[in-house]
Parts: C-alpha cells; sequence; structure tokens
C-alpha cells in the first residue's frame, strides 16, 4: 500500500476509534458518522502538513476533500503533485 | 388568539400559504406544505395513542424533517424532546426512559441507533419521517412516512393544551452523571419568541440561519421567530457546519438577513473562511451566545463584515434568553469582555451576594437571578435538583413567586449593564455547550483502573475551553489516554469526550482536602 493511503487510513482509524468505530472503508462517510468534526480537522491538518510535504489552505478545508478516506488521498496525492 | 407555539405556524400558513418557510439543500417546503405535512404527523401521533403531555423524541439529523416533527409533535398536544443525533446510545437510553418516550420520529438511515437502544421494556413506536431503504430484521413496530403521508392534512387536530403546558424539553448535562430534562411551557417559550421577534423587528421578508442542532436552545429563535414572523428559515446542511470557507458562501448565497450562532462558529470563520471575499448583502444581523466571544476575534469580524448590527444574547437553557447587549463599534484591540447587557422585555433580573442579600449599587458582585415568564418548570422527574435552583423569590414575602438562580457571577456596571464574571460551580464551556465537569469525571471513574480524576478546562481560541482530564491509576497501572477517551465515548456526547488525558502519580490538594483544580488548570 502506498505510503500516503497507509497513514491517512491510519490516523481516521485513530479518530474513528474515539467514536467508538472500529473499522472505517475508503468510502465510508467521514462527515456523516461524526469522524471528522471541527476538532478533527484541525488535528487532521497538522497531521498531513506535519507528515507529507504539503501547505493545507483555508479553501482546501472543504467537504469533497474529507469526506471519506479515498477522497483525502486523492486530495493529498493531489497537493503532492 | 397565539398561546401555543404551534399557532404561531397555523397562523403564518394562513397569511403566506406560498411563502418559503423552512429551506433544506435543493429543498423547499412553503408554510402551507409545513402545515399541511405537521397535521399528516399530528394524526399519526393520535392514532398511535398519544395523551396530551406525552413525550415524544426526534432522533436524526438536522434536516427539515425535524422541522415538521417539531410542529406536528406540538399539534398533537406532545411535548418534544430532541435527542443529539451524535449522542452515544447510553446517554440516549437514558433520556428515553428517565422522561418515557414511547414515540420515536426518526427517519430510515436512523433505525440501526434506533434498534441499538430499544428493547421489549421500552417498546418504542417509530414513525419515520423520510423515504428510504428499511434496516432489515428491524424489531420495533414502526409506521412508514408513506403511511405518514396518507392521512387527511385538513384540520389540525383539536388538543386542550393550555400555554402552561409542556412544550419541549432539553436535556443539559448534570453534574451527578446524570443529565437533566429542562421543561419548557409553551408560554416561557412564547415570551421569549415576541421579544425577540419586535426587538430585531423580524419580518417575513427576513432569512433566518439555523445552524444549531435541535436539543441546544439556540434553535427556538431560528424555529420558532422565523414562524411568527413568517420569515424562511434556512437550515445550515450538517456536513458544512465544519467548513468555514464554504459556510461563508452559504450566507451569502442564500440571502441570511439574521445569523445566530455561538461565537465559536464566528471565530471559525474569521479565522478560516476568508470572509473579506464575499459581500453578505442581505444580511443585517448577527446574534450570538452561549459562552464569551474574545474580543479580538470579535473585532476582526466587524472589520470584515461591517454592515450588520452584532449583539450578545445571554441566558442559561432555564431561561432562554434573559439579558442582550448590542455591540456599538468595532471594540478596541485591548477592550473589556462584551457586557451581558440589560433584561429583555417582561423578563427581570437581579443580583444576590453570599448573605443572600438582593445588591444593586454597581461594582458588587453576586448570582444572577431571574424572574419571568422566561422561567423553566424545573428539571424533569427531578424534585431535588429543580429546588435548588428554581427558588422562592428572596425580595417576595407575600406571594408565592419562583426565581431562577442561574449560578453566573456577574456585577452591574456604571452603565446599567451587566457584566459575567464567571461560574460559581465548575461548569465549563465548550463550543457552547455547558458542560459540568463532574459528569465527566463519573464517567472516567466507570473506569475499573482509574483510581481518581478532576476535569479542568483549558481555554482555547477557536472553541472556548477544550476539556483536559487529570486521571490517577490503581497502583500507577499505564493506560493510553485514547482508553480513556474511547472509554468517555461510551457513556458522553463527543462535545463532552476530553481532548486531552494526562496521567499523574496523585492529584494536588486544597488545604480542605479538595481536588485542587486551580493547581490542575495551571499546569501546561
Amino acid at each position: 500500500m502506498d505510503a500516503v493511503v497507509e497513514d491517512i487510513t491510519g490516523i481516521i482509524h485513530e479518530l474513528a476509534r474515539v467514536r467508538r468505530i472500529a473499522t472505517v472503508q475508503p468510502r465510508d462517510n467521514l462527515l456523516a458518522q461524526g469522524i471528522v468534526d471541527s476538532l478533527a480537522i484541525v488535528k487532521l491538518m497538522l497531521f498531513l502538513e506535519d507528515r507529507f510535504p504539503i501547505r493545507i489552505s483555508d479553501e482546501d478545508i472543504v467537504p469533497e476533500n474529507f469526506r471519506d478516506i479515498e477522497s483525502l488521498c486523492r486530495f493529498v496525492q493531489s497537493k503532492m503533485r | 388568539m397565539d398561546f401555543l407555539l404551534n399557532h404561531l405556524l397555523e397562523q403564518s400558513a394562513r397569511r403566506f400559504p406560498d411563502k418559503p418557510a423552512v429551506t433544506f439543500g435543493e429543498s423547499v417546503l412553503t408554510y402551507a406544505e409545513l402545515d399541511r405535512l405537521s397535521t399528516r404527523l399530528a394524526h399519526v401521533l393520535l392514532e398511535h395513542g398519544l395523551q396530551r403531555g406525552d413525550r415524544v423524541g426526534i432522533w436524526m439529523p438536522k434536516s427539515d424533517a425535524a422541522i415538521v416533527a417539531i410542529h406536528g409533535i406540538l399539534k398533537a398536544g406532545g411535548v418534544y424532546v430532541p435527542l443529539d443525533p451524535g449522542a452515544p446510545s447510553d446517554r440516549v437510553r437514558y433520556i428515553v426512559d428517565d422522561c418515557d418516550i414511547r414515540l420515536l420520529v426518526s427517519v430510515p438511515a436512523f433505525l440501526d441507533h434506533v434498534q441499538d437502544i430499544n428493547t421489549a421494556e421500552r417498546a418504542l413506536k417509530v414513525i419515520l419521517m423520510a423515504h428510504g431503504p428499511l434496516l432489515a430484521g428491524f424489531a420495533a413496530p414502526m409506521v412508514s412516512y408513506d403511511e405518514v403521508l396518507a392521512h387527511p392534512a385538513t384540520d389540525s387536530p383539536r388538543i386542550a393544551t393550555l400555554s402552561s403546558d409542556l412544550a419541549y424539553i432539553l436535556y443539559t448535562s448534570g453534574s451527578t452523571g446524570t443529565p437533566k430534562g429542562v421543561m419548557i411551557s409553551h408560554i416561557n417559550a412564547l415570551n421569549f419568541v415576541g421579544w425577540a421577534c419586535d426587538e430585531f423587528q423580524v419580518t417575513r421578508d427576513d432569512v433566518l440561519s439555523n445552524h444549531a442542532p435541535y436539543h441546544f436552545d439556540l434553535t427556538i429563535f431560528d424555529v420558532f421567530v422565523a414562524m411568527k414572523a413568517g420569515a424562511t428559515l434556512a437550515i445550515v446542511p450538517e456536513e458544512l457546519a465544519y467548513f468555514p470557507w464554504r459556510l461563508a458562501e452559504w450566507i451569502d448565497r442564500n440571502g441570511i438577513t439574521i445569523w445566530y450562532s455561538v461565537p465559536s462558529i464566528l471565530t471559525m470563520m474569521v479565522r478560516r473562511g476568508r470572509l473579506e471575499r464575499l459581500r453578505y448583502e442581505r444580511l443585517r444581523l448577527v446574534l450570538f451566545a452561549g459562552e464569551v466571544f474574545p474580543i479580538r476575534y470579535l473585532r476582526e469580524l466587524m472589520q470584515l463584515v461591517p454592515r450588520p448590527k452584532y449583539c450578545n444574547l445571554y441566558g442559561p437553557t432555564e431561561t432562554n434568553v434573559i439579558t442582550y447587549h448590542y455591540v456599538s463599534g468595532v471594540p478596541d484591540e485591548g477592550a473589556p469582555p462584551l457586557p451581558i447587557g440589560k433584561a429583555c422585555a417582561n423578563v427581570d433580573v437581579f443580583v444576590v451576594d453570599d448573605e443572600g442579600r438582593v445588591v444593586t449599587q454597581p461594582g458588587v458582585e453576586g448570582e444572577l437571578y431571574a424572574r419571568g415568564p422566561n422561567v423553566a418548570q424545573g428539571y424533569w422527574g427531578d424534585p431535588q435538583k429543580t429546588g435548588k435552583v428554581f427558588v422562592q423569590n428572596p425580595c417576595q414575602g407575600h406571594s408565592r413567586e419562583i426565581v431562577y438562580r442561574t449560578g453566573d457571577i456577574v456585577v452591574l456596571g456604571e452603565d446599567g449593564s451587566y457584566l459575567f464574571r464567571g461560574r460559581r460551580d465548575h461548569m465549563i464551556k465548550s463550543r457552547g455547550y455547558r458542560i459540568e465537569a463532574g459528569e465527566v469525571e463519573s464517567a472516567i471513574y466507570r473506569h475499573p483502573q482509574v483510581l481518581e480524576t478532576a476535569v479542568v478546562p483549558v481555554p482555547d481560541p477557536d472553541i472556548g475551553n477544550r476539556i483536559r482530564a487529570f486521571v490517577v491509576t490503581r497502583d500507577g497501572e499505564l493506560i493510553e489516554a485514547r482508553e480513556i477517551q474511547q472509554h468517555c465515548a461510551r457513556f458522553l456526547p463527543r462535545y463532552m469526550v476530553p481532548e486531552d488525558v494526562a496521567f499523574l502519580q496523585s492529584l494536588p490538594k486544597t488545604s480542605t482536602g479538595k481536588v485542587d483544580k486551580k493547581a490542575l488548570a495551571n499546569r501546561q
């Protein structure tokens, strides 16, 4: 598995465990399940900027980029290009 | 005569049948449609045994269907109890049992959660307010949305509800580890709604935002002021709630004229929404309540969005809003916190010092008391807790009058405005929610490895306060912070789960042997 997918899957599972959700599929809706909320977004941003050579701007913080693991991976990969 | 909350909708439906009452994404409900749909639901509830005064749960994500549910329950003479869509099953189960909910209005997507809390003894009956695939093997009796739609829409049921009867119960955090249900009557809510409509001159041309979830009392303004004025209620889709960039665009595009939220949300938009991109042509009033607005961000907000008036509203769930203060001009950088202001119409507030004397001179601190029709009916099924804070008016020796002790310490300023100083107890404000440290502590104590714990607030520019838990484990056993958080999430809604967990060998104590929360709060 590619490092981006692996790391993002890891942090999402960590956030999900606090919500008592054991597993998250790549296309499970993170917003609907409450895995991603205002605090989780801040944590995610710090994590992603720390782990990958990217800078996340205000306009990147939109639901399309945070909806599920797949869209998060796509977003990070496009930023790294 | 409008003496019930449901009369507000019925009146506006007669006056403006074709006006949009509620918008939610692409969906628009006119006043006539909202009126008819809620009447259908009212008939269904009555057919399924609802008696006047029965509590009916609403458990679904924020949506136009939830607004229909609120009105339908009221029309049938029921008391609506909004359940937090994000709350863990244990808490919802507690509330369902505490106020004896038998009928639950929900949506198909929530049936697995319902399944999770239902048992044979509870015997919930579920009424669905949306189409959608049903959960296979769902055991409880259920009324489909098609069945709801097949009921007659003409003539609201005639129920002999009085304005002093309960309209809704909102559950808030309680210190002993269990939530308390604040009982609000029709007249309690109508007094506030009537004041708000007049004070802010809300008309049919207004578009009100609905940001807060329905178990939060900010929504009473959104839902019922809009109905009274014949205005439009625009529901903020839950998935935009955490995305400031999009939220700013949503306010602009939907022509919101009156915004109401906790300051945290406005702060988030100032910091991350790049508000200067847009003009918000129609926005005329920004209301905020629920926590102290940091001056720095209020200042920035007023500079970025200069046109609307800004008003700070204050009041606990037990009274809804009781004081208000218009912000006059952009505050200076080092300005003191905003006053909570002066009492609303038909509400009186006064200050009582530690000795129980009423203080009227400026500059003397004391606890704020409220009296008037806003004061709630107490806590559901809990005369003891009710008696502690809903008390006989100390200034009134000759007739019975119940006033509410807010637990907030205030001081009267020279200009006649009240200033908020802090809480009498250990209540923590986070994201506009009030959280009893004791309730979080009780949840942590349920972990078998925990010997001692104390919960303190850590000021946070985004959300008011973060919750930090200090934990001492048995025999110094090693457990991870995450485990404590997961443990808490089983018993508490997510806004109450500690963001930080720190482990100590022992908790610092004061000379009287109490946990020294001040020392803990000062620890880095």
